[in-house]
């Protein structure tokens, strides 16, 4: 009899909860819808602190989808005049210095991109969490003052480089104001820590973002955006690999 | 007739014959043994490379680039069925390899990662350390790689990698020992793990990137994605570095050759004169120039003869002890990697080798003791009975 | 009497030539022969002193921590200044810079569009300012083709690796890196040559280009991954490089700045000083059963050279010389034989040793080809021990020889010596 009594009230129990939790791949949907846009235009500066010294690099970007992207370097003067075309699975550098375009490829492909956290891979991540995750609310919390959900997304393809991330999103804007990604195994490689948020139009954004690779020692990469805009009309040709030269 | 009045010539001379036929033979087993050394350094080499990593030589994936770290990655495949039988039986162990990195103190090392069987028994790496450990992942890495990495043995490392469909995973392994190893291939830069434990953690069960084979003469036929590497074309580098050390040698026994030769000439030109009188007799009793020549030419070559003897029998404990026990060199020594020096280097010695140590010398002995008769030739013999020089 | 005895050997030539010439050769080749092997050790330290270690060598800290994986962003930066302070307070040393690299080796199409790729293992040296570096490295022996970079923007490659990525001559490449900070790091370069390494992994993609273009690739301006120091005069001396380094690193090294520079010698590198203890010892004991051989060898012809007057003596005898005088007037004999054939053949060993010192002995033409990482000449070293230890076997080995047969002279009665005389 109490067996029963303990299944009943265990089954009152977990539907209460999740009764109380939103459907986690509904709110993908809109931190995508959030987060990405037909097209973007968007000028960064990149801080990276390594173990010798701190350098700021600054960038203008246009991005399509998650499929296309193409950056300019503007600042500091050796990297003036770089820049750099993702379009689906290829990545090309174009060096102003040596006037050459360079597919990246083999192991410089795991290298890190200008010194940063990141790595070229991981450049290449595509963008869409929505299409390449399912996920389930977990909980909540206040983090840094703001009510989010804590989600945990788990990759639906064998091939997606992070098999599961946890995110904190913030309940009211629907930006991921933490990630945190794991090895398929469990173990804890990488964190996105929002720093502020700022507002363009009707849309929520990051501004100051912090990159760290949690394996190695180090400070991180300070990622801040100072100025975005959403949809606006870029020409086809700056995707193209002619552009690159211009 | 000769032979016994060079034999007599070589007593008579006593203790300046046994000094001579000394030196020759100390030569000979100096030039046996170094050549001994060399075969059996080069031997145990070779057998080192066998025990450890290479066996008979190994199947291996076309695609495998040991200095192309990007090749790693891709070149693996369902080990094929009749290599499995192998496998089974015993007789063939399956590496698999993929590129990984680790965090030893925030830093980070790329590596190879090579999965073996832990069970394995054919090859010398002692994988049995890797059964099982838990929650943790045992691994196995050599003196070499614990130096350059500050690794110790307990320690417990993150190693990440990708699985063979390009997901990142990453989880801690702890050293569960440190290998000596002679054979830097299975040391530098990489760490070994259960063979089944990696293809779990790469999601690529039964696979492999080459299988060491414990008899060439087994090798079955396989798929194209395949090919065997024989134990001579994986060892080409080293045979070329003995080739280099041989030649060092080869100038060494000139060396010796020519201070027994120095020896030899020495006696046959005092003999010479000092039995200008006999020569004398042996002319005017009817025998030819050319006959007393290779009189004095055969007493010098029964030197070498006597010496070949001597040199069986003097050097037969040298041998026979280097040959058994062998030389081991000191620790330090094994650190700096040179293949097949960090266990004792049993001598080897093959009858060629002897044979043609034992053919040079009397050759050249028969030479130099043959250059001074030539003032034989010069010889009146009405001078010579008066012991006179020509 | 010395006089009267040299008198004697002078006239009666087959009592002075040929023992002397016997010992000479004797003497030659053990003279000789010391000195090869010394020039044979000093091989081993400057093969691995040009190639990698430097008699001493300039690191950061840090560096030095993880040397085995040369960490290229732990590098020296800016030392152009404490170079040339370096430079004024030890003036024996020669310092050259190197950075090592990896990298992505680049080959564009006539579109400039990547054609090929290849990770390559790079070297920057100084190769313009002189030719010390080049030839520390054997570059001109190892090369099989073109030339050696001679201004900015040339590289050279193994020869492996022009073949595999079907290079010509004066083609443009692009490499491909990360700056000591992190950033990309692209630079042109021309293929000027190709050389062959030595070794497999430094042959699959080794190249080398002159240390300003490199600097400027890797951002690295004024900056090197190691500064290697090399004694101008005299070759290493472990001792003077050891209180050298103990010096200089009293003097710039802050334990407490990871970047700070930390100078190393030649025998605290790799197991050097271990590697050429134990070599010492090998060559030791090598040199000792050379000596003791050619002793055997002129105590034997010493004997002989009494022996064949034990006619001569048994006459002396029977005229009424004293047994005494006769054995002294034989090792006198041979003092002198042994004397002149010592100097004589240290002299001509000396001469010989000194022509290999500067020309070296060639064995390229038993060995595989001569690469960087292979020397295949190997110089003779004179050193004080090559002016005496010719001695031992020349003089000492003889005179004990002449003694031996000198008591026979005391054994044998007059009639039995002056028989010999007869046979």
């Amino acid at each position: 009899m109490r067996k029963i009594y303990l299944t009943i009230i265990g089954v009152i129990i977990l539907t209460a909860l999740f009764a109380e939790y939103p459907d986690g791949n509904v709110i993908l949907g809109r931190i995508d819808a959030n987060m990405n846009a037909r097209t973007t235009k968007s000028t960064t500066t990149m801080i990276v602190q390594t173990r010798r010294a701190t350098r700021t690099m600054e960038s203008i970007n246009w991005s399509q989808g998650s499929e296309k992207s193409f950056s300019e370097y503007t600042a500091p003067a050796r990297e003036r005049g770089t820049k750099m075309l993702k379009d689906g699975d290829n990545l090309w550098i174009f060096d102003p210095s040596t006037d050459r375009t360079i597919q990246i490829s083999g192991n410089m492909l795991k290298q890190s991109v200008m010194g940063s956290d990141l790595s070229y891979e991981d450049f290449m991540e595509e963008t869409s969490l929505r299409d390449n995750y399912s996920a389930v609310v977990k909980g909540e919390l206040v983090h840094e003052g703001r009510d989010t959900w804590i989600m945990e997304l788990t990759a639906k393809k064998s091939t997606t480089s992070y098999q599961k991330i946890v995110l904190y999103v913030d309940k009211e804007r629907y930006v991921p104001l933490y990630e945190e990604r794991y090895a398929k195994g469990g173990k804890l490689l990488k964190t996105t820590r929002v720093q502020e948020v700022m507002q363009s139009g009707n849309r929520w954004y990051p501004q100051k973002i912090l990159y760290k690779d949690e394996l190695k020692d180090g400070k991180g990469t300070l990622f801040i955006i100072n100025k975005i805009e959403f949809d606006v009309k870029i020409p086809a040709h700056i995707f193209s690999k002619a552009s690159l030269k211009k | 007739m000769i032979w016994k009045l060079a034999w007599r010539n070589i007593q008579g001379a006593g203790l300046r014959s046994l000094i001579n036929i000394i030196i020759i033979a100390l030569v000979m087993i100096g030039i046996i043994w170094s050549q001994g050394m060399y075969e059996g350094w080069m031997r145990t080499a070779e057998r080192e490379s066998r025990e450890w990593l290479n066996g008979d030589g190994r199947i291996t994936h076309k695609l495998y680039d040991r200095f192309d770290p990007f090749s790693w990655d891709k070149s693996f495949e369902q080990i094929p069925e009749n290599i499995q039988d192998l496998v089974d039986k015993g007789t063939a162990v399956p590496v698999l390899i993929t590129s990984g990195t680790i965090y030893p103190e925030g830093r980070m090392i790329s590596l190879i990662v090579k999965g073996i069987p832990a069970g394995q028994q054919f090859l010398k790496l002692p994988t049995a350390v890797l059964a099982d450990g838990g929650d943790d992942i045992p691994a196995l890495i050599g003196s070499n790689m614990a130096k350059s990495s500050h690794l110790k043995e307990g320690d417990i490392v993150t190693l990440r990698w990708r699985d063979m469909h390009g997901a990142f995973n990453a989880a801690d392994i702890r050293i569960a020992a440190i290998m000596k190893t002679p054979y830097l291939e299975a040391d530098n830069g990489q760490v070994w793990m259960d063979l089944e434990r990696l293809q779990l953690m790469k999601d690529a069960p039964k696979t492999a990137t080459f299988i060491v084979i414990k008899d060439a003469g087994d090798v079955p036929q396989t798929s194209d994605a395949w090919t065997f590497e024989s134990i001579d074309f994986l060892l080409r580098d080293m045979h070329a570095m003995m080739k280099t050390e041989k030649t060092y040698g080869y100038l060494m026994f000139a060396l010796l050759i020519l201070l027994a030769m120095i020896a030899i000439f020495d006696t046959q030109v005092l003999a010479v004169f000092k039995r200008r009188k006999e020569i004398g007799i042996f002319a005017a009793l009817g025998m030819t120039q050319k006959q007393i020549i290779r009189m004095f030419t055969a007493e010098g070559m029964l030197y070498a003869v006597f010496a070949s003897v001597a040199a069986g029998i003097l050097g037969m404990p040298l041998f026979i002890y280097f040959g058994t026990v062998g030389y081991r060199m000191p620790e330090s020594y094994q650190d700096f990697g040179i293949e097949g020096l960090s266990e004792a280097v049993i001598f080897y010695y093959t009858p060629a080798m002897i044979i043609s140590t034992v053919i040079i010398v009397v050759v050249i002995t028969a030479f130099v003791s043959w250059i001074p008769t030539l003032r034989i030739a010069r010889l009146k013999p009405t001078d010579a009975l008066r012991g006179r020089m020509g | 009497m010395l006089k009267f005895i040299i008198k004697g050997l002078l006239r009666d030539r087959s009592r002075s030539i040929f023992p002397v010439l016997v010992v000479f050769f004797g003497v030659f080749i053990t003279v000789y022969f010391i000195s090869f092997m010394d020039g044979f050790e000093e091989s081993i330290i400057r093969q691995n002193a040009n190639m990698d270690t430097g008699h001493v060598k300039i690191v950061t800290r840090a560096y030095s921590e993880v040397i085995s994986q040369k960490p290229t962003d732990l590098s020296l930066l800016e030392v152009k200044d404490d170079l040339e302070e370096w430079k004024r307070r030890y003036p024996e040393l020669d310092f050259f810079p190197r950075i090592t690299f990896g990298a992505l080796l680049d080959v564009p199409d006539s579109a400039g569009l990547t054609l090929a790729q290849g990770d390559v293992a790079g070297m920057g040296i100084d190769l313009f300012s002189n030719d010390k570096e080049s030839k520390r490295l054997r570059l001109n022996d190892a090369l099989r083709l073109g030339k050696l970079p001679a201004e900015p923007g040339q590289i050279l490659l193994s020869e492996q690796l022009f073949t595999k990525l079907n290079l010509n001559l004066g083609q443009r490449i692009t490499l491909i890196g990360s700056t000591v900070y992190g950033a990309m790091a692209m630079q042109d370069f021309t293929v000027s040559g190709a050389v062959e390494f030595g070794v497999t992994a430094l042959d699959r993609g080794g190249v080398i280009a002159d240390i300003s273009d490199v600097r400027r690739m890797l951002d690295l301006e004024d900056g090197a991954s190691e500064i290697l120091g090399y004694y101008t005069g005299t070759g290493y001396k472990d001792k003077v490089a050891k209180a050298l380094a103990l010096d200089f690193n009293k003097a710039y090294s802050d334990s407490t700045d990871e970047f700070s520079p930390l100078m190393l010698t030649l025998t605290q590198q790799n197991n050097l000083g271990e590697m050429m203890a134990i070599f010492n010892t090998s060559m030791g004991v090598m040199i000792f059963i050379f000596v003791l051989l050619m002793s055997i060898i002129l105590w034997n012809s010493g004997l002989l050279n009494g022996i064949r007057r034990y006619g001569e003596f048994g006459l002396r005898l029977a005229m009424g010389e004293l047994k005494k005088h006769l054995f002294w007037w034989l090792v006198v004999e041979a003092a002198v034989i042994g004397f002149i054939g010592t100097v004589l053949g240290t002299a001509a060993g000396l001469l010989l040793s000194w022509y290999f010192q500067s020309h070296g002995v060639d064995f390229s033409a038993y060995t595989t080809n001569s690469t960087l990482m292979y020397e295949n000449i190997i110089y003779t070293h004179i050193t004080p021990t090559s002016f005496y230890i010719g001695f031992i076997p020349g003089m000492l080995a003889v005179v004990a020889g002449a003694m031996l047969a000198g008591i026979s002279i005391y054994k044998r009665k007059t009639s039995q010596l002056f028989k010999e005389l007869e046979t």
